[in-house]
Parts: C-alpha cells; sequence; structure tokens
C-alpha cells in the first residue's frame, strides 16, 4: 500500500497574486478510492487550490503557480478545465450548473449525449445528429446506480428537491468514461440532513468502486465521518494532514481557525441593559447572503458583531434592515417598530449603515469629500441645505459641508489633499474613512458596519477599529460590526453571533473557545455547552 | 471532413444548381400576341393557353399572352356559334416573344408562329 | 373550490393574451355580420399565406434569445429573390423556386451577419434585432433603389420606377401569383385548400419537431434555459446562437416568399417590415411568451389574428361607420399584443422571484404565523 503510487499528489504548491500570497507550499497527495477532506475558512486558499488543480486561466493570467501536480505519478498541466476534465477529474459545483427544464437523463449527459447519426450530419456535421434518448436513459440509469441512490431519471430538474439535484449533478460526474477523482466543493450546503447522510453514504460507495474524491466541507462532523484523511488548510499553508482515525470535531475546528491564542480584547465599554435593537424572524432576500430566520437582540451601548462564513447571511442581515434588499420579520429600534424594504424611512430613524460595498454603494466616487460625507445627511434629512426664496428651491450649504468634512478629516485622519479631492483617488482604507464619517454626519444612535477592514492595510484597519470604539464609548453609539475577521470582531464586540445557513448558530462572548466559534460556523449543533445564546 | 461527407455536400451543390437550372429553363416566361385578323370570322374570339383563364380578343385587334417555358403549348380558342378549336403549338426558340395569327388556322393545319420584337409590339 | 379558482387564475394569468384575443375576436364576429362561410374560407386561405412566416421564430425563442424581431432580414432576402425572378420573368412555382434558391443563400449570410452582432449585444437581443431591422430597410431600399437599375440593370419594364431609377414601390407578382398554392386546389363545398401549401408547412412542423431530437436542437434548449452552465459543459454557445439566428432568417425568407405568392403583390419596401410585425403579434397571441414557443401556438396564433384581420375592418365600419377605423384598431391591437406580452413577460420573472423568495421564508413565515395565536 505504501509502495503504490497515489492518483493525485500535489507537491510545494505555491501562488500568489501580484505578491498577495494565497498558497504556500502545500504538498498532500490523494490515493485511489481515497476520501480526503480539505477543510479552511474563507480565504485559507481552498478554492485557489482547486483553480490550480483545474488549470483555470486566471490561474496563467495571473502568472501561474509555483510546485507540481502529478496524476498517476505523471507531472500534468491542464490548459483548461476540459483539460482537467479529460484527464478523469470532475468537479461538482456549490451552486447547481444544472439546465432547470431537463429532466435527470438530460443534465447526465449534457453535451455527452447518446447520438445517432443521419443523412444531416454528412451535410451539416454532427450536430444534426438525432439525440438516442434510450441510451442516454441507460447511461443516466448506470450512473445514478453507481451513487447507490434512488432518482427519476425522467424527472425535471425544476421540480426536485435540492438534495436530488446534488445528485444529478454527481451522477454527471461519474458518466464520463473515465473519472478517477471527483472535487466535491461544499456538496453538503444546500442538503437537508437526513439528505446530506445519503450523500456522504453514497460517496463511500464510490470510493468503494476505486474513485477518489476531494470533499471540501465546513460540516467538520461530515468530514470527519466520510474522510479517510483530512488537510487543513489555514492561511494559505496545509497546517495538517491527519488521517481520520482518532481527530475529533474540536480538533479540526481548532486547527483551521488557528491562532490558538486569546484575543487581545482591550477594555470595552459598559452597556445598558435595555434592549435597543430587537430583530425577529427576519429573512432578507439577498442574492448570495440569504437571511432566512434570524433573531437577535442588541442593548444599548453594546457593540454586537455578527460572523460566519461568506454566503450564509451575515451581510443580507444589515441591507435587510437598511431596506436595501427585500425581506419581512419584526425590527424594533428603541421601542419603535422598523419599516422594513424603505432605505428613507430607516434613515429617520437614527440609524446608519456602512456598505460592505464601499465603492459601489458606499460612495460617490466622482465626487469631492465634502459631497461624500454630507450626501446622506442631505438627502435623508435635508440637513446642509439653505432654503432660497421663502423654502421654493433648495442650495447646498457649501460652508458647513465643508466645516463638517474637514472635522470629520481630522478626527478619521483621513489622508487627502483636501476636501475638495475625488473620492476616487484615495486609498481603500481612506475611503472606508469616508464612509465612516458620511454614516456618523447622521449622527445615528445605531451603527450598522459590514466588513469595515476587508482590503486595507493594517494601520488604517487599527484606526477604523479605534474609531468605532471611540464612537461607542463617547457618544454611546450601538453598533452591530458584521464582519468575517474573527479575530477582529473579537477585539471589538460585547458579543458575537455566528450566522450558518442564515439563521443565527450561536451567540458567543468574545474570550469563548477559538474551537466553539469554529464549531459554530461549521453548523455544529454545540453538544457541550448547551445554548450559548 | 470525411469522404462520404464530401460526396454528400457535392452532391447536395449539384442539386442545388440543377433546381436553378430546371426553375429557370421551364419556368422563364414568353409572351406570345394573340392576333384576331381572320377575315372568315366576324367577331371577337376567346383564347386560353396551357389552361389558364381565358383571354377575350376582340375584332382586328390582338392580346399579349404569357406563356411558361418553350416547350409545346396548348392553345383552346373559342368563339360563339362554332366549335371550340383545340390545337398544339411551339414557341421559336431564341426569341422572348412570337406572334400567332388566328387567321391562318384550320382544324388539322399546323399553328404558324413568328418571332417579333416585343418592345416595338408593346406600344 | 379555492382550488380550482386559483387554477382557473393561474390558467388565465398564464394565457392572458391568448384570452383577450379569443375574447376580441368573439365580440367582432357578430357585429363584421360575415358568414362562417365567409370567415373560414378566408381563414383557410391565410392560414397558408401566413403560417410558414411564423415558424420562423420559434428556434431563437427555444435558444433564449427572444422573439426574433431581425426576421425582417430574412424576409427581405426573400423578397430580393422574388424582384429578381420577377425581373428575369420566371413564372409559376419555378419563379418561386428561383427567387428562393437566390433568396437563401442571402438570408443566410444575413443571419450569420445577425447573430454576430446579438451576441455581441447579449440580454438584449429583442431590441437589438429590431434596431438592426430599421438599419436594414437602409441598405436595402439602397440596393432596391440605386444598386438596381445602375449596377445591376432591371430588365422588365414592369419592375422599374416609372422614371426609371430603381425598382417601384409595388411590385404585381400576377406571374407567380398562387405559384404555389394552385398547384393542386382542392375544392370541398364553398373551401378551397391549397393543398401543396399546406404539405410545405406540415413537412416544417416535422422539421420542427425533428430538429428538437437533433443535438444542436437539445444544445438550442440548453442555451436558452441556463447560458453558463452550457458553456462549462462544452457547448459552443455562440455559436449555437448565430445558427438559431441563421435558421430563423432562412425561414423568414421562404416564409415571405409562400406568403407574397399568396398576396400577388408586394410593397417592395415595406412587406417585410409587415412579416415581422404580423409573425410576433401571430406567435405571442397564439400563447407563447419570449421565452417558451411551440408549435401550437403558431397555429393558434395564426387562427386568432386572422380572425380578427378578417372581421375587425366590417365591425368597424358597422360600429363607427367606418372601414378605417377598424383597420387601424387591427394596428392598434397589432403593436398593443406586442407590447402587452413583453410587459407580461417582465412581470412573470418578477412574480416568479417573489414566488421563490416565499420559500426563503421557511421557518420565519410559519414563526409569525404561529406567534400571531
Amino acid at each position: 500500500m505504501p509502495n503504490e503510487t497515489p492518483l493525485l499528489s500535489l507537491e510545494g504548491i505555491s501562488k500568489d497574486f501580484y505578491g498577495n500570497v494565497v498558497l504556500e507550499d502545500v504538498t498532500f497527495s490523494v490515493g485511489r478510492g481515497q476520501i480526503v477532506g480539505l477543510v479552511g475558512e474563507n480565504g485559507a486558499g481552498k478554492t485557489t487550490l482547486m483553480r490550480i488543480l483545474f488549470g483555470m486561466p486566471v490561474i496563467a493570467e495571473t502568472g501561474g503557480f509555483k510546485g507540481t501536480v502529478s496524476l498517476d505519478g505523471k507531472p500534468v498541466a491542464f490548459k483548461s478545465p476540459f483539460d482537467a476534465l479529460d484527464a478523469g477529474i470532475g468537479m461538482v459545483h456549490q451552486e447547481f450548473s444544472l439546465i432547470p427544464g431537463f429532466t435527470t437523463t438530460e443534465n447526465i449527459t449534457l453535451n455527452r449525449e447518446t447520438m445517432k447519426s443521419n443523412l444531416a450530419c454528412d451535410i451539416f456535421g454532427s450536430r444534426m445528429s438525432v439525440l438516442d434518448r434510450a441510451a442516454m436513459r441507460k447511461r443516466a440509469s448506470v450512473a445514478i446506480e453507481r451513487l447507490g441512490v434512488k432518482l427519476d431519471p425522467d424527472m425535471l430538474v425544476s421540480e426536485m428537491p435540492v438534495g436530488h439535484k446534488q445528485f444529478t449533478e454527481i451522477a454527471r460526474e461519474i458518466d464520463r468514461a473515465n473519472v478517477k477523482l471527483l472535487v466535491l466543493d461544499e456538496p453538503t450546503a444546500v442538503l437537508t440532513e437526513s439528505e446530506a447522510e445519503v450523500l456522504l453514504a453514497s460517496l463511500r460507495t464510490l470510493a468503494s468502486q476505486g474513485i477518489s474524491i476531494i470533499f471540501i466541507s465546513h460540516r467538520l462532523h461530515e468530514i470527519v465521518k466520510v474522510a479517510d484523511r483530512i488537510v487543513v488548510l489555514r492561511d494559505g499553508k496545509a497546517v495538517k494532514d491527519v488521517p481520520t482515525a482518532g481527530t475529533t470535531v474540536h480538533d479540526i475546528a481548532k486547527w483551521m481557525v488557528g491562532r490558538d491564542v486569546q484575543a487581545s480584547v482591550t477594555e470595552l465599554s459598559t452597556c445598558k441593559e435595555n434592549t435597543f435593537l430587537s430583530v425577529e424572524h427576519l429573512w432578507v432576500d439577498m442574492p448570495g447572503e440569504t437571511v432566512r430566520d434570524v433573531s437577535f437582540e442588541v442593548r444599548e451601548g453594546e457593540i454586537f458583531g455578527i460572523g460566519g462564513l461568506a454566503g450564509q447571511g451575515k451581510l443580507g442581515i444589515a441591507n435587510g434592515i437598511m431596506g436595501l434588499f427585500p425581506g419581512g420579520g419584526k425590527v424594533t429600534v428603541d421601542g419603535k417598530d422598523i419599516p422594513l424594504n424603505d432605505p428613507h424611512g430607516v434613515l429617520n430613524s437614527h440609524m446608519a449603515s456602512v456598505s460592505e460595498d464601499r465603492r459601489g454603494v458606499g460612495l460617490l466616487l466622482d465626487e469631492t469629500l465634502e459631497w461624500n460625507i454630507a450626501f446622506t445627511a442631505m438627502q435623508a434629512k435635508g440637513e446642509y441645505l439653505t432654503p432660497v426664496l421663502g423654502g421654493l428651491f433648495k442650495l447646498r450649504d457649501e460652508k458647513a459641508m465643508k466645516k463638517l468634512a474637514e472635522q470629520y478629516v481630522k478626527q478619521l485622519e483621513i489622508k487627502c489633499t483636501g476636501t475638495k479631492q475625488r473620492a476616487m483617488e484615495l486609498s481603500g482604507g481612506n475611503q472606508q474613512k469616508i464612509c465612516l464619517a458620511k454614516a456618523f454626519a447622521l449622527n445615528p444612535r445605531l451603527l450598522f458596519v459590514s466588513e469595515p477592514t476587508r482590503g486595507i492595510d493594517v494601520g488604517a484597519k487599527a484606526i477604523v477599529l479605534e474609531t468605532l470604539r471611540t464612537y461607542n464609548r463617547e457618544f454611546g453609539m450601538t453598533i452591530v460590526m458584521i464582519s468575517s475577521e474573527l479575530e477582529e470582531l473579537r477585539s471589538i464586540c460585547h458579543r458575537i453571533a455566528i450566522v450558518d445557513e442564515g439563521k443565527i448558530a450561536g451567540i458567543l462572548a468574545p474570550t469563548a473557545d477559538i474551537a466553539e466559534f469554529g464549531l459554530l460556523m461549521s453548523g455544529e449543533p454545540d453538544d457541550k455547552n448547551g445554548d450559548a445564546a | 471532413m470525411t469522404k462520404r461527407s464530401m460526396i454528400v455536400r457535392g452532391a447536395l451543390l449539384a442539386l442545388y444548381i440543377a433546381v436553378g437550372i430546371w426553375a429557370y429553363s421551364t419556368g422563364k416566361g414568353y409572351k406570345i400576341f394573340v392576333d384576331n385578323t381572320d377575315p372568315a370570322v366576324a367577331g371577337a374570339i376567346t383564347v386560353a393557353i396551357d389552361g389558364a383563364t381565358p383571354v377575350k380578343v376582340r375584332l382586328g385587334g390582338y392580346t399579349g399572352i404569357m406563356v411558361k417555358g418553350t416547350g409545346s403549348h396548348r392553345i383552346k380558342i373559342m368563339r360563339e356559334g362554332a366549335p371550340d378549336f383545340i390545337g398544339e403549338f411551339r414557341f421559336p426558340p431564341e426569341s422572348t416573344a412570337a406572334a400567332l395569327a388566328v387567321s391562318g388556322i384550320r382544324p388539322g393545319s399546323e399553328i404558324v408562329v413568328t418571332p417579333v420584337d416585343p418592345e416595338t409590339r408593346d406600344r | 373550490m379555492t382550488l380550482k379558482a386559483d387554477k382557473l387564475g393561474k390558467f388565465l394569468s398564464d394565457n392572458i393574451v391568448t384570452v383577450i384575443f379569443l375574447a376580441l375576436t368573439l365580440v367582432a364576429i357578430p357585429f363584421s355580420r360575415l358568414s362562417g362561410t365567409y370567415i373560414l374560407s378566408n381563414l383557410i386561405d391565410r392560414f397558408a399565406r401566413s403560417s410558414f412566416l411564423v415558424f420562423a421564430l420559434i428556434l431563437p425563442i427555444m435558444a433564449g434569445m427572444g422573439i426574433n424581431f431581425a426576421m425582417v432580414l430574412g424576409a427581405t432576402a426573400g423578397q430580393i429573390g422574388l424582384i429578381f425572378a420577377i425581373d428575369n420573368n420566371i413564372m409559376g412555382v419555378q419563379g418561386l423556386v428561383y427567387a428562393s434558391l437566390l433568396g437563401m443563400p442571402i438570408s443566410i449570410l444575413l443571419g450569420w451577419f445577425c447573430g454576430q452582432i446579438l451576441n455581441r449585444a447579449r440580454g438584449r437581443e429583442m431590441v437589438t434585432g429590431f434596431i438592426l431591422g430599421f438599419f436594414m430597410d437602409g441598405v436595402y431600399q439602397f440596393f432596391g433603389l440605386y444598386v438596381m437599375g445602375w449596377l445591376i440593370p432591371i430588365k422588365t419594364g414592369q419592375v422599374a420606377q416609372i422614371d426609371g431609377g430603381g425598382v417601384r414601390n409595388t411590385l404585381g407578382l400576377e406571374s407567380v401569383r398562387g405559384g404555389l398554392d394552385k398547384i393542386i386546389s382542392l375544392k370541398i363545398g364553398p373551401f378551397a385548400f391549397p393543398i401543396v401549401t399546406f404539405a410545405v408547412i406540415a413537412l416544417l412542423c416535422v422539421f420542427i419537431i425533428w430538429f428538437r431530437k437533433t443535438k444542436l436542437g437539445q444544445d438550442m434548449r440548453a442555451i436558452g434555459q441556463e447560458q453558463g452552465v452550457s458553456h462549462s459543459a462544452g457547448i459552443n454557445v455562440d455559436r449555437t446562437r448565430i445558427l438559431a439566428i441563421v435558421i430563423s432568417t432562412l425561414l423568414a425568407c421562404l416564409g415571405q416568399i409562400i406568403y407574397l405568392q399568396n398576396m400577388g403583390n408586394m410593397f417592395t419596401y415595406t412587406s417585410q417590415r409587415q412579416a415581422g410585425y404580423f409573425a410576433a403579434a401571430a406567435i405571442l397571441v397564439g400563447g407563447a411568451t419570449v421565452t417558451r414557443a411551440t408549435i401550437k401556438n403558431v397555429f393558434i396564433g395564426v387562427f386568432l389574428v386572422h380572425s380578427l384581420y378578417i372581421t375587425m375592418p366590417l365591425a368597424g365600419k358597422e360600429l363607427f361607420d367606418s372601414a378605417m377605423i377598424g383597420q387601424y384598431m387591427s394596428d392598434f391591437i397589432n403593436f398593443g399584443i406586442i407590447s402587452l406580452a413583453l410587459v407580461l413577460h417582465a412581470w412573470r420573472n418578477r412574480r416568479n422571484a417573489d414566488l421563490a423568495r416565499a420559500g426563503l421564508r421557511g421557518g420565519a413565515a410559519l414563526a409569525a404565523a404561529g406567534g400571531d395565536k
């Protein structure tokens, strides 16, 4: 067994995007019929690693990678995903790549249909062949059988439960004649508990038929259940490569989140006892960040953190409450109901938000800093406007705007040539500060900040966080901070809620064990501590 | 491209051209001027060629009728108080218009068709 | 009970265009005071005339490109073929074959050009196709009024403009009139059935049914639903879209020739445009949407639209003492239907998004309902 060449081996894979290192010397291998569980937080490098494996053009376009990928002991370099498919590597994506109006059979055999040639082919080429539906159905049935599940080959995908869609995707990959290795990216993310069980069982079935599998999931108990070996990626490095036997979910969670140090908790302001914001059964239809059913309460003067993996719905919460995406549920601020789906009304309720989409939603890139900072206050509250001709027109009060901008430039240490500079010309960190200033200019009592430190340098990060802290301490501003960076949340928040699959998985104190956060992010029911909230 | 598909495509192209030639040669229209100047006949006649809608030709006048192709054509001449005359004629080759004098027609005799210039005859 | 009402409501909202049209027709028929025999025999004639044209729209809808307003380009090609057939004095069915043989390569070329442009205007195919039609009008007028008679001499007097510059505005098609319809005309009572034309239409139906079963047809259905997925499965999306447009343009060329041989005259510079509007209205009235069209939709649409066309002018005369009002009404309804169908398309998309959203509420909606009690 040890002498056998592994099916796939990755050796010393490194990759940087213009100096920004995303993978560093990653080495592991996958044996025949073996299931390798690949885990890691967002940004740990899983996606980039898979892109390298599949020869995605984006890798070559950004300068290629270092290291070797070998299949069956021979080094390979795929130029496109189609080469990888030809070599017998199949990919099952997180989002379904199925044609909704096609049947199971049609999807499984998509673009590899069994065909019968006819005279028209001689004239116009092979695409005039007629599909041999009987043979296609047979092939589909064989693939479904190999999976060991029950699927109706004639059912339309649009009418299927999600679990069946996932199986259809996998069946499509194993319908390829020479499939040796399957990569499954979060295949259970959309499945119910019982559907996931069936999927794991069929993965084992496939492995026993000699197909190797790389299983990417953030549901750690699934990894432990199904994988033979576990590879943990953290910050671009393969920090662990261990056999599953003897490994617990708790261990993996710790390795994954890493940095086994206590968060540097600075002194927090004392918040009042009364509930300031209460959210009940909130749902938000934000594409890619769907919120399904979220309820939580925030006390006055609290900094409340919301974390979780990307795509689980944490960003949807702020956007939904601010009325930027359609949603429903009940939101109360300071005892008053907040109308949903009404961005203007929300701004009148002493609330402000800093969007995660700084350049898109957050800023008027072509306008001056003065404009940017005063804009929302002007639009929402009619401030910085002077009535002319008895209120017939309103003119901008340029002087007041300039004064306001100067105040924030000083306070937030915004590096700029002057308040007349255009927002586009500033660095990411300074743009973020402008966004904050814009929100502060509304004098909100409740502030939502989404990903305030995304894409800005360390120094700017510290200033942004310190600013939030200052406003919280000195003005008693209640802040809901949404961030993918757990460390950041732990350093500033009173309490941290972790969102998983559109729901609050649990609420923890910042001092809680790092593994507990990891478990909540992985959607694990926390069996030891019971209800952490 | 396989040899077979090359042959099939070639055949298709040949068929395309052949159909074109057939359509042109058999579908080309020619004008036949029917003169009604028979001294033996007093009155209008009605003429139908190749089963088309009959056309009336007054005494001493003529009318132009389009016929399809240069092959043989059937002509039917009707007049009141006399049996219908049915005969065949061939359009003179290499001309676009011709005149047919009803005066020369007698049962059993050949129908004489003489080429004419359509432009001068039209006006 | 409510389930039944729900079903009826869904049926109505899914077929609203057809239902409105049917209602209009049923109202117009008694007012027109036309006999059933007259209406029916007219319908048979018009059915033979225009169904082929409407079929040209099916494939692009299948390929997710919406209504191919650029089918006008194909109709133009057919008219160019006919101009040459008339000018060369080719008569009868041979004239139509000759026109088709000339028109087909032109339409394939135009279709390929159009497909290229539509690929660059992804997601806005319909409006782009519409404008392309206008653009083609200009090119065609240049050809008809300038190139013809100058580069290509016009041989026959009845084709040329009176003053000699280019092709006439109205071209008589007597020499090919009924070239297809009258090959075999079966008379049953008061009705005349143009058997050969019907056979050609039947053949086209068979072709469409067969085509849907081919690999290319399957690929078109796939890209019509999910371009991204199809692309990642290795289907050449761009090429497939171009082929859909090429075939559509080709069918429009043949359809226009069949249409004009039945009409017997041609408004050289506007007939192609009428063909486009008519076909779009007909397929929509038949219950097709911008994303789904079947052979059934074509037949229902052609019958309904023509029923209204036949009865409306007379109903207008009867009601308002002016046949013109009826004529205006027909035009108004024609464009109204196209607009309505497009608005409905947008509305349906939103409704479906709402329905999908309702699914998201999951526990929240239930909990809220439970919490009230």
